[in-house]
């Protein structure tokens, strides 16, 4: 049974070919372009990963983490944060959160199928 | 916060470059299999025999090699030819241009068309064309052309060879028919003739049976003629010296009756030698033309009288049926006949009598064994006891009887069958045991006049005169005839051969009157002896005499000129009228 992934950015040419190439491969996709949505797809659909960045409009993907991370259904979903804040005080942050990884942009696709695979085996 | 930015665009730039490096991949390997399919569609049409072309707008765009091996025409004449300018007939030009010119999606082409080769031949080709997308015809179409030249002529050979099979296999069966019909015909044929062949076989048998049963007959006669013949030698002894003892005897004599008793007896014995020599066919008398109804109705009438227990019935004509016969022999004929008739129904009964002229043809002769020809057929019948088959077979032969010892000679019905064939006539019977029996005899009709009837007049013991020269090799008959003779007045000289009596005759020429000359002798015979005597005085007069009937000899020298014929045993009265009918 193919793994389901929450796909969350607002940008829609990054959100479109991640959801492109990893449905190539056979995930099943579920994307979000804000924080808000993204929380209640992950809550509502119960997705494998979650792959999200985190400047997103409504809720940050730090947030949406967190919320994700103290929730008890939520908090055993894998989240990867993309994101393009690369200073190692927004990396803590986003870890400090709860995510499982957290990847700078930019990342390129094998990398992101890696991160995404190695919470797979897991 | 440029740096976040930056690394934005670096991300989309990434993304960018790696989903266009994806499309390029694919790209190159769909273009890897465009490649190999077109190398694939190229072999295919390479080796394909059937010309392949593209036609857009009546116009070819491209063809495959074996259109140009089909048709000659190469790519690069291409340009300037239509498909409808190499139509060999107007036909195949309108067909094609219709289907050219149809919007119809499902309309294609299939068929025999003719083109023209570059060469100016015309090919014949099966033509099969599609558009290319069958929902814009404008794009073009596909045509397949097959060479069909050598197969044409093939199946055009295979068509005439049907054909000409076919007519064979109608004659074929024609002749079938006819021979079947022929075979019909044949076996029907070859029944017809089985028909006959056992038809015919059956007509041969019963001739066979009748041949051999006249050749018994013959047989019989002869040995019965002989008997007759030398018992009439004797009977003639007997008779004369009973005459002689008689002659001037008182009849109060001791011995008159007795003699009286030997002559009746003698008379019998001679009536009986007739008999067999009727059935003997010695011969004939002299043929008178008698009429056969006026015969049987004499003849009936006188054996009623004798024998009242018989009722006739006599179905005669008023119209004479003649025939050409010995009057007495057809008497004694009918007279046996009726004799048998009377056997057959001891209690008495019903006896009819008839006769009638008929003709008889080619079949009907054959059956009575008979020349086709007018005959006479009169028949007695009697309502008697009849008989079996085996008796009919064997009822003409000689001493064959059916009645107890002593009542029959069993000599008639022989004798009736002697004297009917002798007057080349038959006789025939039909029996059914205790219903009956008919005898019917055929003679030959006559075309002569109506013969006057002249009864014979008793005639009286005539004494005469004159020398008689008697020839017999019997000298017993020598004795009794020259005391005969003497008796009647005549001098009798007698002769014991033929040569003596010639020798005779030619010492005492002048003085004899008549020769009395018997038929029967040894080396020189009555004929011979005649036809020397004939040439010493060819107006000697001569009476034949014979134990047997006149034969055709004798007949042969009455023709040529002997007077008469005496019937041994004669006695005087016969001998005195011979002799008077001759010298007077």
């Amino acid at each position: 049974m193919s793994k389901k992934i929450l796909v969350v950015d607002d940008e829609e040419v990054i959100s479109a070919y991640l959801q492109k190439k990893l449905e190539k491969l056979g995930y099943c996709t579920i994307v979000a372009n804000d924080g808000e949505k993204a929380l209640n797809a992950a809550i509502n659909e119960k997705p494998d990963i979650v792959l999200m960045d985190v400047k997103l409009p409504r809720m940050t993907g730090t947030d949406v983490c967190r919320l994700l991370k103290t929730d008890p259904k939520t908090a055993n979903i894998p989240v990867i944060l993309l994101s393009a804040k690369a200073q190692p005080a927004e990396i803590q942050a986003g870890l400090d959160a709860g995510a499982d990884k957290y990847l700078c942009k930019p990342a390129s696709f094998p990398e992101i199928l890696e991160t995404i695979r190695s919470f797979e085996s897991a | 916060m440029q740096d976040e930015q930056l690394r934005r665009l670096l991300q989309q730039y990434i993304f960018n470059l790696e989903d266009a490096q994806e499309k390029a991949e694919e790209l190159s390997a769909a273009n890897e299999g465009l490649q190999r399919t077109t190398e694939f569609f190229k072999a295919v049409l390479n080796c394909t025999p059937h010309g392949i072309c593209l036609v857009k707008r009546h116009t070819f765009q491209w063809c495959s090699p074996a259109f140009t091996e089909i048709l000659g025409w190469t790519q690069q004449d291409l340009p300037a030819l239509s498909i409808l300018g190499i139509c060999s007939c107007r036909s195949d030009f309108d067909e094609i241009e219709a289907y050219l010119n149809s919007a119809d999606a499902g309309v294609f082409l299939h068929g025999e068309f003719n083109f023209m080769h570059k060469d100016g031949r015309v090919i014949a080709c099966i033509l099969s064309a599609r558009p290319l997308d069958t929902h814009d015809r404008s794009r073009g179409h596909v045509f397949s052309f097959t060479d069909f030249t050598e197969l044409k002529a093939a199946r055009d050979i295979c068509r005439n060879r049907a054909e000409e099979l076919q007519l064979s296999n109608q004659q074929l069966n024609r002749e079938i028919a006819e021979r079947a019909k022929a075979e019909a015909a044949l076996n029907e044929y070859k029944e017809h003739l089985e028909e006959l062949v056992a038809k015919r076989t059956e007509q041969l048998n019963e001739t066979n049976r009748r041949l051999l049963q006249a050749q018994k007959m013959e047989a019989v006669g002869t040995l019965a003629g002989g008997i007759a013949h030398d018992f009439n030698n004797l009977l003639t002894g007997i008779r004369g010296y009973a005459s002689l003892m008689l002659h001037g005897m008182e009849s109060d004599h001791v011995h008159f009756d007795k003699l009286k008793r030997i002559e009746a007896m003698v008379k019998s014995a001679s009536d009986l030698t007739s008999q067999l020599l009727g059935f003997a066919r010695g011969g004939k008398y002299v043929l008178k033309t008698i009429d056969l109804n006026e015969l049987l109705q004499k003849s009936a009438a006188m054996f009623c009288r004798a024998r009242h227990e018989i009722t006739t019935h006599l179905n005669t004509g008023k119209k004479p049926v003649l025939v050409e016969a010995d009057r007495t022999q057809m008497e004694q004929v009918l007279l046996n006949l009726y004799m048998n008739a009377w056997q057959a129904m001891p209690r008495g009964g019903e006896m009819t009598i008839s006769c009638k002229s008929l003709q008889l043809d080619e079949t009907e002769a054959a059956r009575h064994n008979l020349a086709p020809g007018h005959y006479a057929a009169m028949s007695v019948s009697d309502k008697g006891v009849g008989m079996d088959e085996a008796t009919m077979r064997r009822i003409f032969e000689p001493f064959f009887t059916t009645k107890d010892m002593g009542r029959g000679t069993g000599l008639g019905l022989a004798s009736a069958y002697g004297i009917i064939i002798n007057h080349h006539g038959t006789i025939e019977v039909e029996s059914r045991k205790w219903v009956g029996s008919t005898f019917t005899v055929f003679l030959p009709i006559s075309n002569a006049q109506a013969p006057s009837i002249a009864e014979a007049a008793e005639s009286e013991v005539a004494k005469g005169a004159g020398t008689i020269l008697l020839v017999d090799d019997q000298p017993m008959l020598l004795n009794v005839g020259k005391e005969l003779l003497e008796l009647l007045g005549y001098r009798a000289i007698t002769a014991q051969s033929g040569a003596k009596a010639i020798e005779c005759y030619l010492k005492e020429r002048d003085a004899i009157d008549v020769v009395i000359l018997d038929m029967i002798m040894p080396v020189l015979n009555g004929h011979d002896t005649y036809l020397q005597l004939k040439a010493i005085n060819p107006k000697i007069k001569v009476l034949l005499c014979s134990g047997y009937s006149i034969d055709s000899h004798a007949s042969e020298l009455i023709q040529l000129g002997c007077n008469g014929f005496l019937q041994k045993p004669f006695d005087l009265n016969e001998l005195s009228k011979a002799l008077k009918d001759i010298i007077n």
